[in-house]
């Protein structure tokens, strides 16, 4: 028989104890955690986004050399453009190596950490 | 305007249709089983694995509009066209590594979940359902007035029975087989479409020599304008409007409600990270293969064909895919035709049920049960007011498409449903995730600051203004993301500096633990309706 439960976000039912978040945040692990995602985020997002920024004035204002020919039919900017689909995938590759490699294991660490508490 | 393509088509394509069509109620069948409580209802019970999501995430973009559309629109206009995909695939990139895994962190079953985890606060939870809902509802109604337009021109069924026949039907799917049934039809539709995709690219590629360089060669002598056409400037498009179309696709796509809900679906931060990455993959390749396709479509249909592609250029990869297969009236010409006509059928089918389920869920979960209700319903009660929402949904937005016509434009209500995302949503969500002083005034008044500068500058755009395109109007840019975009920022920051709420820092330290880890994040269910009992 099922109980009326509350569908409101918040920590589930289940949960045995309310975790500690104050002590979480301050743990060594966690800012590790932080630190490092933070360290690969930040950096490659701006990259990207600026390399998308260029491709983008250039498409709005450099015709001309955006025309240009590298061998017949094939344009700067055609190339260009199939390079922000590739900066994409590499990204992606990169992030969930990082994530595999390092992150996932500080976040267990974390986890297994609060769990102890 | 309708084009049809042949009056034998008809029952080729209609039993192609029909074939679709049974394979997708078998599932909705199967999922029917598998959905008796809330999770299992939008969230598919957090079962789904990484691929398919990914493959249902890659769906939710391949719409109609750009296996069509997008084609149509480089046939038409080159290079000029093709810049949008790359704004849509950096989108998905930063929806990959800015919200991926937190939102799976964080959220219920949908993004106003989110915001509310952070903000308990109403205003903030009704705020944020009622700007999905107004973007998925003008999403919705220009689906389904392409989704006639499409249907009519291929099979030369009327504009209304047609989105009556595709309302109907994806009512079905979401009342009984709910996000179960909608991830399945959408993964199965994205693998035919990435199939087609392959296909046609094969044999554009074939009938150049293998050479990309080739077909860029005959396709800017297929032109106009020719070298430009491989070019930017070939559509005379202003700068000014260029970097505003691509904006409104790069942030808007990053916030597109009915995709963000997908990734509530999956197990946990890891397997949503990974099913971003192939929803990357997949839609990345998808796109270059737009621009095989268009190119080739121009280059082997030449210019000629401009007048037969209907508006936009809708019809320029049907007509390309008649002609790999042998040509008009040939047995492989009319295989082909109905082959890619039934794949975008499938695609409006699954695009429209998604966002039925998305539109449903704002209603339901957002504004009746957690906010009227104020969470005291059971998940059994909630379930049942989501199906007679999915219900409602489907009437609401079929009645208003008939209003709309056939000849309702719109690219303009896609264009105003992005801006909506890109400047209401987006800054919200961004600052939400990662800004410790971010207050929940700030959160309503970036909603509210997004969503009426985007509406009242589409209204002045010279698009909507009454009056012929030669009149000024008073916003002179197609697109209002220049402006919409800093102002939702700015409402963001003015919200939060003007209320001076300090207690939103406590709030923060709990988010900011939960999406950096998972603790806290909701389990995973499951299709068992026995475990469900238990529950």
């Amino acid at each position: 028989m099922r109980t009326v439960e509350p569908l409101d976000a918040g920590p589930p039912a289940s949960a045995p104890t309310e975790t500690d978040w104050d002590a979480v945040e301050r743990s060594e692990a966690f800012r590790e955690l932080v630190m490092r995602r933070r360290r690969f985020v930040a950096p490659v997002t701006l990259l990207a986004l600026a390399w998308w920024v260029a491709f983008l004035l250039l498409v709005s204002y450099a015709h001309d050399f955006m025309g240009s020919s590298i061998s017949g039919g094939l344009t700067v900017a055609y190339a260009l453009g199939l390079s922000q689909f590739v900066m994409a995938w590499l990204v992606v590759w990169g992030y969930l190596r990082k994530s595999d490699s390092d992150l996932e294991p500080l976040e267990q660490r974390v986890v297994n950490d609060a769990k102890g508490q | 305007m309708s084009v049809p393509l042949a009056a034998e088509l008809n029952e080729l394509a209609l039993s192609v249709f029909g074939a679709i069509l049974a394979v997708s109620l078998a599932i909705t069948g199967w999922a029917a089983k598998r959905t008796r409580t809330a999770t299992q209802f939008w969230a598919a019970g957090r079962g789904v694995g990484s691929a398919q999501n990914g493959l249902a995430i890659s769906g939710d973009l391949m719409s109609a509009a750009t296996f069509l559309g997008f084609t149509g629109l480089i046939f038409l206009d080159g290079f000029d066209a093709w810049v949008i995909p790359t704004a849509s695939i950096l989108g998905l990139l930063l929806m990959f590594i800015l919200f991926a895994e937190r939102l799976r962190n964080l959220g219920k079953f949908t993004i106003a979940d989110v915001l509310a985890s952070r903000f308990h606060e109403s205003p903030v939870r009704a705020a944020a359902a009622l700007a999905t809902l107004f973007i998925v509802l003008i999403y919705l109604i220009a689906q389904l007035v392409g989704a006639g337009v499409v249907l009519q021109a291929l099979t030369g069924v009327s504009f209304e029975l047609a989105v009556l026949g595709t309302s109907a039907v994806i009512v079905v799917y979401v009342v009984f087989g709910g996000m179960l049934a909608v991830t399945w039809v959408q993964i199965i539709k994205a693998v035919l479409l990435l199939s087609a995709g392959i296909v046609l690219t094969a044999l554009v590629l074939g009938k150049v020599g293998g050479s990309p360089i080739q077909l860029f060669d005959r396709a800017a002598e297929a032109h106009p304008a020719g070298r430009g056409y491989l070019g930017p400037g070939a559509s005379g498009r202003s700068p000014v409007d260029t970097m505003s179309i691509m904006l409104v696709f790069l942030f808007g796509t990053a916030a597109l409600p009915h995709v963000l809900m997908r990734f509530f679906t999956v197990p946990d931060a890891a397997a949503a990270r990974r099913s971003a990455a192939w929803a990357v993959v997949l839609i990345g390749s998808f796109f270059v293969m737009t621009s095989v396709i268009g190119f080739g479509a121009r280059a082997l249909l030449g210019p000629g064909a401009v007048e037969s592609v209907g508006l936009g250029g809708n019809l320029a990869t049907p007509k390309l895919a008649e002609y790999l297969g042998g040509g008009a009236g040939s047995m492989g010409g009319d295989l082909f035709l109905a082959f890619v006509s039934a794949v975008a059928f499938a695609t409006i089918l699954a695009v429209v049920a998604g966002l039925v389920i998305a539109a449903s869920g704002a209603v339901v979960h957002d504004l009746w049960s957690s906010i009227i209700r104020r969470g005291q319903d059971a998940e059994r009660d909630e379930l049942h007011a989501a199906r007679i929402a999915a219900v409602v949904v489907g009437l609401i937005a079929t009645g208003l498409t008939m209003l709309a016509g056939p000849a309702f434009n719109v690219a303009f209500l896609v264009g105003l449903a992005l801006s909506v995302a890109a400047s209401a949503n987006f800054p919200v969500l961004l600052l939400s995730l990662t800004w410790r002083r971010f207050s929940a005034a700030g959160a309503l008044m970036g909603i509210a600051f997004g969503l009426v500068t985007s509406l009242a500058l589409i209204a002045m755009s010279p698009a909507v203004w009454p009056g012929p395109d030669s009149e000024e109007s008073p916003f002179g840019l197609a697109y209002p993301t220049m402006i919409s975009i800093p102002a939702g920022f700015l409402g963001c920051w003015l919200g939060t500096v003007l209320s001076g709420d300090r207690h939103g820092e406590r709030a923060f330290t709990r988010m900011l633990v939960r999406t950096q880890t998972g603790l806290g994040a909701e389990p995973v269910v499951g299709p068992d309706p026995a475990a469900a009992e238990v529950q």
